[in-house]
């Protein structure tokens, strides 16, 4: 039968089962493989089989795996029923129960493809469809996995946006839920940055959580927007421009810079001429950040004010820095002035200041900055000496 | 099972399967403590305690049966029973250190429980591997159980883990015992009434493969529960077929090669039973080489505890007689078993069971 002699349920091939007629192992064994034989009998050694990798089959994640395959397995056979499908489910969605408090990521895709694959139809694959569905979008098991995302996905950053793009469908809604609620600072972060690699299917929901009263929610739905590609709901963002409170207004503005929108650069310059110190000092971080050139020439105003007791020095760090991000030559010329002037008085906070312009010089053009690194080789303060000659280095 | 008795012992179970994936000190097995700690507060009893017992099969939590058993309940069931602990008392005041060093301990194999000043443990009497009972004694009173449950599976879709983990248990000491392990083996004529012989032959010759490669008393527990079970689906065979003297037509056969997947299938919806029980029911006429059956999907690897329980079938089929062929001889098989390395069987396996043998004679 197919060339195959059978022995109660064991196939065995034609060669092997000619030697079932016979039990005279010297008519088919030679002499040689007979001592061979006698001698591994004889041996009182335990087997010498590399045990290391074998123990490693036996593990819970192993184990739990190869159960999961044959329930897969068993759930795409002709044999079953649909109440056989059921409860195959219903052990499969116990086992994802599992893999999701230990954090086994990968282990839940995996089923998750299976079921969901037209690669292998089953009987009932409708019903098992939606029953997976079920579950998946129930709040019990989307508040573990995010749960679970939270204590043990920070390690495992790709299994878990894999997954999260897997079951975006069921948890988009629910994981903002999930973050509106955590009050966690970093838990928070990385639930963001999880949905930020969601795209677009979160925007609807993001832009619904607009109207929330809470500050970080707002501030973190207008991030999503700009992470997601939000370019269509950018109306929903600009409104928030000139919010009272000032991290709503900067996120929105950063998202109008994000899309290069024709009004962006105007909302960054009023910011930048605001009274509020604060206010000012957001917006020339924001124009470093974005690279903003149109606001260039603000910031040197900015630098170049008069500031006698040096009071505005924080502001004016942060505007080299902004301007060292944003690499435009034509400022060289204003570092250069800053950096040969001189002052009696408040002299520590002209150093600074120049110091930090040292440290900026690598954003600008080489040949732009080179007459001041020259300069800064022969600079009485030390650190600014040991930058000049980095710089040197680097242009060697 | 109520939510919270539910949500406790999960917590417990949650903590083990970090601690083993992770370590002992992962923040995942200190938040469980946690959770467990704030349970333990919820649900203590007026004297201050929360207590667990095990009676039989069942689970008794706070002096309760427990009416519903999860996943987890009879997991935590298993691993307690192994551990030769039949109570554990938690007291308010449990500190996490406490709790951690417990789970550290259920969550290692080769560990016992030791308990501390918030932890409790009941330690069993002595109820299982009774040395003084003889190894023939052990495996007949083992063919009378194994027809038993057989008999009862269709009936009553029960099957009786405790028993069968005793029956393993009492295989191993026997193994430990015994230095030929021919003379545990129990022949008998082909008939319907051999597979219960079979099944107790294969569960002995997997324990003697687990032992002999070094794997943990819990893997060699289940191994030989596996065996015990690997052909439960033949139950589902049509009686003509299944004592059918004679060799089987292609529509009989397709028939008999059902059974991996029912007796899978069967006890798939058992929770008691083992994870290995399951995948070396599936699995046990796979071969190494991916071939054999039942044919499948997805998978094409056969899981290690299919590639033992594959040459303890093979072994024990082939020293059976059957009306149409005499048994074959221990140096015959094991030369078939050399030869159907790499294909058939793990060769590692296969060299690892000849090595292991000492002093055979031929039956």
């Amino acid at each position: 039968m197919h060339g195959t002699a059978i022995v109660d349920d064991i196939e065995v091939s034609r060669d092997i089962a000619g030697f079932l007629k016979g039990d005279n192992l010297s008519s088919y064994v030679s002499e040689g493989y007979r001592r061979d034989l006698a001698r591994m009998m004889a041996s009182s050694q335990a087997g010498s089989a590399d045990t290391g990798g074998l123990k490693a089959e036996f593990k819970d994640e192993a184990l739990d795996k190869a159960t999961s395959g044959v329930f897969l397995e068993l759930l795409w056979s002709d044999l079953i029923t649909e109440e056989d499908s059921s409860g195959l489910l219903a052990r499969l969605t116990e086992l994802m129960d599992i893999f999701v408090d230990t954090g086994r990521f990968e282990d839940i895709l995996y089923i998750y493809d299976a079921v969901f694959s037209m690669e292998y139809p089953g009987k009932f694959k409708d019903a098992a469809i939606s029953m997976m569905e079920n579950f998946l979008s129930s709040r019990q098991f989307i508040s573990r996995l995010a749960g679970a995302f939270i204590l043990r996905g920070k390690n495992n950053m790709e299994s878990v946006v894999r997954l999260a793009n897997a079951l975006r469908l069921y948890i988009v809604k629910p994981l903002l839920e999930i973050l509106s609620e955590e009050t966690n600072t970093g838990n928070r972060k990385f639930l963001l940055s999880v949905l930020g690699e969601l795209g677009r299917d979160i925007l609807p929901h993001a832009v619904n959580k607009l109207n929330d009263n809470r500050w970080y929610v707002i501030r973190n739905m207008l991030y999503l927007i700009r992470q997601c590609d939000g370019r269509k709901y950018l109306d929903h963002a600009r409104r928030f421009i000139g919010h009272k409170n000032t991290k709503i207004s900067m996120e929105a503005l950063k998202t109008l810079l994000h899309f290069h929108t024709p009004d962006a650069v105007s909302c960054l310059k009023s910011y930048l001429q605001a009274e509020d110190t604060a206010m000012r000092t957001q917006a020339i971080n924001i124009a470093g950040l974005y690279r903003v050139k149109d606001a260039v020439s603000y910031l040197l105003k900015l630098l170049e004010k008069k500031d006698v007791r040096g009071r505005d020095l924080p502001l004016k760090i942060q505007t080299v820095k902004a301007l060292g991000r944003i690499g435009d030559p034509s400022v060289v010329k204003s570092l250069e002035k800053i950096c040969s002037s001189k002052t009696l008085l408040y002299k520590d906070s002209l150093e600074e200041l120049k110091l930090e312009i040292f440290r900026t010089l690598n954003g600008y053009p080489r040949a732009s900055v080179m007459p001041l690194i020259d300069a800064g080789l022969s600079s009485k303060n030390e650190k600014i000496r040991a930058l000049s000659m980095k710089l040197l280095k680097q242009t060697a | 099972m109520p939510d919270k008795v539910s949500s406790l012992i999960t917590s417990i179970m949650v903590a083990v399967s970090n601690c083993r994936l992770y370590s002992k000190g992962h923040e995942s097995v200190s938040n469980m403590s946690e959770k467990i700690i704030e349970a333990v507060n919820e649900l203590s009893l007026p004297d201050d305690t929360v207590s667990i017992m095990i009676l039989g099969n069942e689970l008794i939590f706070n002096n309760v049966r427990l009416s519903q058993k999860s996943i987890h309940t009879n997991s935590l069931m298993r691993m307690l029973r192994r551990k030769g602990t039949d109570k554990v008392i938690f007291k308010k005041g449990v500190t996490s250190d406490e709790l951690m060093a417990f789970i550290s301990e259920l969550a290692l194999p080769d560990s016992a429980l030791t308990g501390s000043p918030h932890i409790s443990i009941g330690a069993v009497a002595v109820r299982l591997s009774n040395e003084d009972i003889m190894a023939s004694e052990t495996i007949d009173e083992g063919i009378s159980k194994i027809r038993e449950i057989y008999h009862g599976l269709a009936k009553l879709k029960e099957v009786g883990v405790a028993s069968l983990e005793d029956m393993a248990m009492n295989f191993i000491s026997a193994i430990k015992s015994e230095t030929d392990i021919l003379s545990l083996i129990k022949s008998a004529k082909f008939g319907s009434e051999s597979i219960y012989a079979h099944t107790i032959n294969v569960s002995i010759l997997s324990i003697f493969q687990a032992e002999s490669l070094g794997l943990s008393k819990d893997i060699v527990h289940e191994v030989g529960i596996a065996g015990l079970l690997h052909d439960v689906g033949k139950m589902f065979i049509p009686e003509d077929i299944f004592g059918k003297r004679d060799k089987l037509n292609e529509t009989e056969w397709a028939e008999v090669k059902k059974h991996p997947v029912r007796g899978a299938l069967y006890l798939s919806t058992l929770p008691d039973v083992p994870e290995l029980a399951i995948i070396a029911a599936f699995e046990h006429h796979m071969k190494f080489n991916g071939s054999g059956y039942p044919e499948t999907k997805k998978r094409s690897r056969q899981h290690l505890v299919s590639q033992i329980v594959a040459i303890s079938d093979f072994f024990d089929a082939l020293r059976t007689e059957k009306p149409y062929r005499k048994a074959l001889g221990v140096p015959v098989i094991l030369g078939l078993l050399t030869e159907g390395s790499v294909k058939d069987f793990n060769p590692l396996l296969v060299e690892n069971f000849i090595s292991s043998f000492k002093g055979l004679k031929d039956a």
